[in-house]
């Protein structure tokens, strides 16, 4: 066996391993923009110290604790029951909604059919009739008003605690290819698409990130990366996320001067 | 008059220094499960299987089972990791992983609250160990299956008496029923 690995065996090894394989290039080719590609890179956990101590008894006697539960034997059991639950009584209402706004849906249709047909109003009597089908379009958009609104009072009713992150600001200059967002041993890396890139040089603005956060005063260290921004560079930015609230946080990079320390960055922060 | 103004500081200064006393501004103390809902939510935002399998007391327990700041630790099978809330003036005042690997049964959710359990150990035993030996409740955490052999599956309260010169008294009140069942000192 080891007299198989005779140095021209490595060398034509290295030879192959070095050389592109025929089908790269198109396998370069096959990989799609806007794909997500994931790296993972080791480094060591930083345990800030806590600014207030906290399970201070758990802490001091784990050992004795953790012995105790070693001790434990879990006997996890599934139990299907066939009790009947109470349905939400919004589903019910959603179904309702779905099967009306079909309706309406018919409704306009028709009238659409007949409209096209109707090329001269021959009579005063088919003035009425266009006038009771407007009176009926009125209705029918009345009535998909209110479903609007019943939507959104269920929707605002049951909001949970998130973080909305808006970018502007960046009229005519070249946008950063990510933004990243750390915290503590979090760190999540915000890539703009070339849309948003396109959109904020333009002078729009990019909504980046929508998740559900803690509800508590969250400091995070923002950084931009890209071919002219410097990664070093992070800025602290603190948010208060609201309980049950969307917590938005606009960067407004209009002032931006990657001279100066603090970037000239800009934030705002608002809720719904 | 110089013994009325001195009694007087005296009063004042006391007051200053004992416990438990509200001043102008300060948060105010509750319940453990009072902390629950906001520390759950928390929880939910960091990881979606996430459940609660610790409570503990960060400020001394007040003499009606409530603090200023109770602790909420919180275990996730998916993220393979347990993270601590710290939650005071409902609001969360720090949110950390723990840095140690803990992971006893989850707490179901039926527990009688802390001002219960401390009503229970005090009339059992507190009250008399606090009276002997000028001792007070250092600690109150609630946790399944570590302090009661007997009856393992059991969520319970450990209340914690403390008394310098003398071995500490544990008493172990079954978070269910309401009753203590464990006493032991040292």
């Amino acid at each position: 066996m080891r007299s198989s690995m005779t140095p021209m065996t490595i060398w034509l090894s290295l030879f192959l391993l070095s050389a592109p394989s025929p089908g790269g290039a198109a396998g370069e080719r096959d990989t799609e923009p806007g794909t997500v590609v994931e790296t993972t890179e080791v480094k060591r956990a930083k345990h800030k110290p806590a600014k207030h101590e906290s399970l201070r008894f758990l802490r001091d006697n784990r050992v004795f604790i953790r012995a105790q539960l070693d001790r434990l034997r879990l006997q996890t059991t599934l139990v299907r029951t066939d009790d009947a639950q109470l349905l939400d009584e919004r589903y019910l209402r959603l179904k309702e909604m779905s099967h009306a706004i079909a309706a309406a849906r018919d409704t306009v249709r028709a009238g659409q059919v007949l409209a096209s047909e109707r090329e001269l109003l021959a009579s005063v009597t088919e003035l009425a009739e266009l006038e009771a089908e407007l009176a009926l379009m009125e209705t029918i958009l009345a009535d998909q008003r209110q479903r609007l609104l019943l939507l959104e009072e269920d929707f605002l009713g049951h909001q949970e605690t998130a973080l909305v992150v808006i970018v502007k600001g960046l009229t005519g200059k070249d946008a950063p290819e990510s933004i990243v967002f750390a915290e503590d041993n979090n760190f999540v890396r915000v890539n703009l698409t070339a849309e948003q890139r396109a959109s904020l040089k333009s002078g729009g603005i990019a909504q980046i990130y929508h998740e559900f956060v803690e509800p508590r005063e969250h400091i995070y260290q923002v950084s931009f990366s890209g071919e002219t921004w410097s990664e070093a560079t992070a800025l602290t930015v603190p948010v208060e996320a609201v309980r049950n609230r969307l917590t938005f946080l606009e960067l407004d990079l209009t002032r931006l001067d990657r001279k100066v320390d603090t970037l000239g960055l800009e934030t705002s922060v608002w809720y719904r | 008059m110089f013994r009325s103004i001195f009694a007087t500081a005296i009063l004042c200064l006391a007051l200053m220094g004992a416990p438990g006393l509200l001043h102008a501004g300060d948060p105010m103390p509750f319940t453990a499960r009072a902390g629950l809902a906001l520390a759950r939510d928390a929880a939910r935002a960091w990881a979606e299987d996430a459940r609660l399998i610790y409570v503990e007391n960060d400020e001394e327990v007040a003499a009606d089972g409530t603090a200023v700041r109770w602790g909420y630790l919180f275990h996730s099978q998916r993220v393979g990791q347990a993270r601590g809330y710290t939650l005071r003036g409902g609001k969360i005042l720090e949110a950390s992983d723990l840095e140690f690997e803990f992971e006893p049964p989850p707490l179901p959710g039926e527990w009688i609250d802390s001002d219960r359990a401390r009503v229970v150990a005090e009339k059992k035993a507190g009250q008399k160990y606090a009276r002997e030996h000028r001792g007070r409740l250092s600690t109150m955490m609630l946790i399944r299956g570590a302090f009661y052999e007997d009856k393992p599956d059991a969520t319970t309260w450990v209340l914690l008496y403390t008394s310098s010169g003398h071995p500490a008294l544990h008493v172990v009140v079954d978070a269910a029923r309401g009753k203590v069942v464990k006493m032991w000192r040292g």
